[in-house]
């Protein structure tokens, strides 16, 4: 993919002399601040935003974990040609710049083309702009359906268009392949003993290494003058190795309390401890989705059912849902949402047991003000509310109950 | 579409004073173009669900234009403004062209055989043709 990119900024210059280009942008500034809520097994008051780049808020104001701006360059190479870069720099990152998306839509005719290169990944209903802030009417799509540590993907995508009566369809299929390296959402379970249940006093911590192969799916739009509804599957391999972090805790005076923490990151040749041979996860993900929007005249209801299922020992399955309302006021937009998501095992692995491990709900409260065409501003409540019935799973994915503020200014240009 | 009404009803009530003075708006094409446009497909050419005419806008600082987001596209400014970020940033729609003035957009429709527009009625000339008109 990278010698894709190389070769492509080579030819570009040469071939964008007679392009066409069209600049455009978005952005965001989000601030935010947890205020109430219970302590986590660290003792913090988190609420976390976003696991892809793991931002999460505390108990003090930060402006540093969501905010965002991007640049899209679109060149008309040809009349069938386009070229799509996307540069995006995030708080989180340090403001540093990334190439978000990078890829060519060739048109094969009025209905149909192909897109090559990288892309989001059309999951959820809201995940191909979940970055585009000004696009929807909350400050984030609810962070506990979209959690994900892959949101994109390099590879190909089909897209086909028809009319049948007052519907007009979209149709696409895609498959790719995607890898992300030192993702930091996995230091959140240092020190938190569950999650792969390693031996007593071996902790999993660091960055973490996640890849999804063999991306394989297809999605199915369709949309009236009142409805747009949109159908999505796809499956991968899922595999994550990570640094190993090992807390050798020694009790000396027999008092259950550690009195010496020895802590070993590395090998004894100095190199970091992985655990590619532990597979954290090497198993096949399936997603199926079905989301929406509904216009009514001073109202809109946007709906995403999901369910996603791992071909894993314990056979894992995550039943996952959002429902949200907005009074469509041209200026002042209100807005009330749900989000719930679960996680169920399926199958008894080694005496483990089945039932539900891990539920969580977010209620949200809102209002969007468009100030001007091209920003809104929005202040939002999110409620989170662990829900799990966590017996005999106690850590399994403990998540704190916290009630977070924030706002934004989300804009395009 | 039952709930749809109910949404309305109840709506209703709280949206009375959003209704503003209103100039009849006309929904031209280019004489030579013989196609029929009904409001439903006035919809899909302003939301970028069809590309069989090629749409024109009014620039969004100019008064008819939220009047026609509303009653030609059957939403609000703010509505159609999110819904085209999300088609520009996933590269799946470039927004219709925005013209300054209504003179501007006769003129394009007129040497544009493929193109639609909008003007206040009582600005349409016979240099374009009138296919819908929205009160």
């Amino acid at each position: 993919m990278k010698f894709f990119i190389i070769i492509l900024l080579f030819c570009l210059p040469t071939t964008l002399l007679a392009a066409e280009f069209k600049v455009s942008g978005y952005g965001s500034i989000v601030g935010g601040k947890v205020l109430s809520g219970q302590k986590d097994p660290a003792g913090e008051v988190e609420f976390q935003v976003d696991f892809y780049d793991y931002a999460y808020y505390d108990e003090d104001w930060a402006w540093d974990k969501e905010s965002k701006v991007a640049l899209q360059l679109v060149a008309s190479i040809n009349e069938r040609l386009d070229a799509t870069i996307q540069l995006v720099a995030k708080a989180a990152d340090e403001w540093s710049p990334d190439i978000d998306w990078f890829y060519l839509t060739y048109k094969l005719n009025d209905a149909s083309k192909i897109m090559a290169g990288r892309r989001m990944l059309p999951m959820y209903y809201f995940s191909e702009y979940m970055e585009v802030g000004f696009a929807y009417p909350w400050i984030r799509p609810p962070a506990n359906l979209y959690w994900w540590e892959i949101t994109q993907f390099n590879g190909l995508t089909y897209l086909y268009n028809f009319e049948l009566g007052n519907w007009d369809f979209d149709f696409s299929a895609f498959f790719g392949k995607e890898t992300q390296t030192k993702i930091k959402s996995h230091d959140f379970w240092r020190n938190r003993g569950g999650y792969y249940f390693p031996p007593e006093g071996v902790y999993i911590s660091g960055t973490a290494d996640v890849t999804w192969s063999d991306i394989m799916g297809v999605n199915l739009a369709a949309a009236n003058d009142w409805l747009d509804i949109r159908a999505s599957y796809f499956s991968t391999r899922y595999t994550t190795t990570s640094d190993i972090m090992f807390f050798d805790e020694i009790d000396t005076n027999g008092d259950g309390i550690a009195d010496t923490v020895i802590e070993r990151r590395t090998n004894p040749d100095g190199t970091p401890i992985r655990s590619g041979q532990w597979s954290l996860t090497d198993f096949d993900l399936s997603f199926y989705g079905l989301g929406g929007s509904m216009y009514f005249t001073y109202a809109t209801v946007l709906f995403d059912y999901n369910y996603v299922t791992y071909d894993d020992g314990y056979g894992s399955r995550f039943p996952t849902f959002y429902i949200s309302a907005v009074y469509n006021h041209d200026t002042w937009q209100p807005y009330v949402g749900i989000s719930q998501a679960k996680l169920k095992i399926t199958r008894d692995f080694d005496g483990f047991g089945t039932g539900e491990a891990e539920e969580h709900q977010i209620m949200t409260l809102g209002l969007r003000y468009n100030v001007m065409p091209g920003a809104a501003l929005k202040f939002e409540l999110n409620k989170f509310k662990d829900k799990g019935d966590r017996s005999p799973w106690y850590d399994f994915s403990y998540h704190n109950d916290a009630t977070l503020f924030s706002v934004a200014l989300d804009f395009i240009f | 579409m039952l709930s749809r009404k109910l949404a309305l009803i109840v709506m209703l009530g709280t949206a009375g004073f959003m209704s503003s003075v209103a100039a009849e708006i006309a929904v031209i094409v280019n004489p030579a173009n013989s196609a029929a446009v009904t409001n439903d497909e006035l919809t899909r050419l302003y939301t970028g669900r069809s590309s069989a005419l090629t749409a024109v806008n009014l620039v969004e600082s100019s008064p008819l234009r939220s009047q026609f987001d509303e009653k030609g596209v059957g939403r609000s400014s703010a509505q159609l403004k999110a819904h085209w970020s999300k088609l520009v940033f996933t590269g799946k729609g470039t927004p219709p062209l925005e013209l300054a003035t209504e003179a501007a957009v006769i003129e394009h429709v007129a040497q544009n055989p493929n193109a639609i527009g909008y003007v206040a009625a009582a600005s349409v000339t016979d240099a374009v043709k009138v296919v819908l008109t929205l009160n």
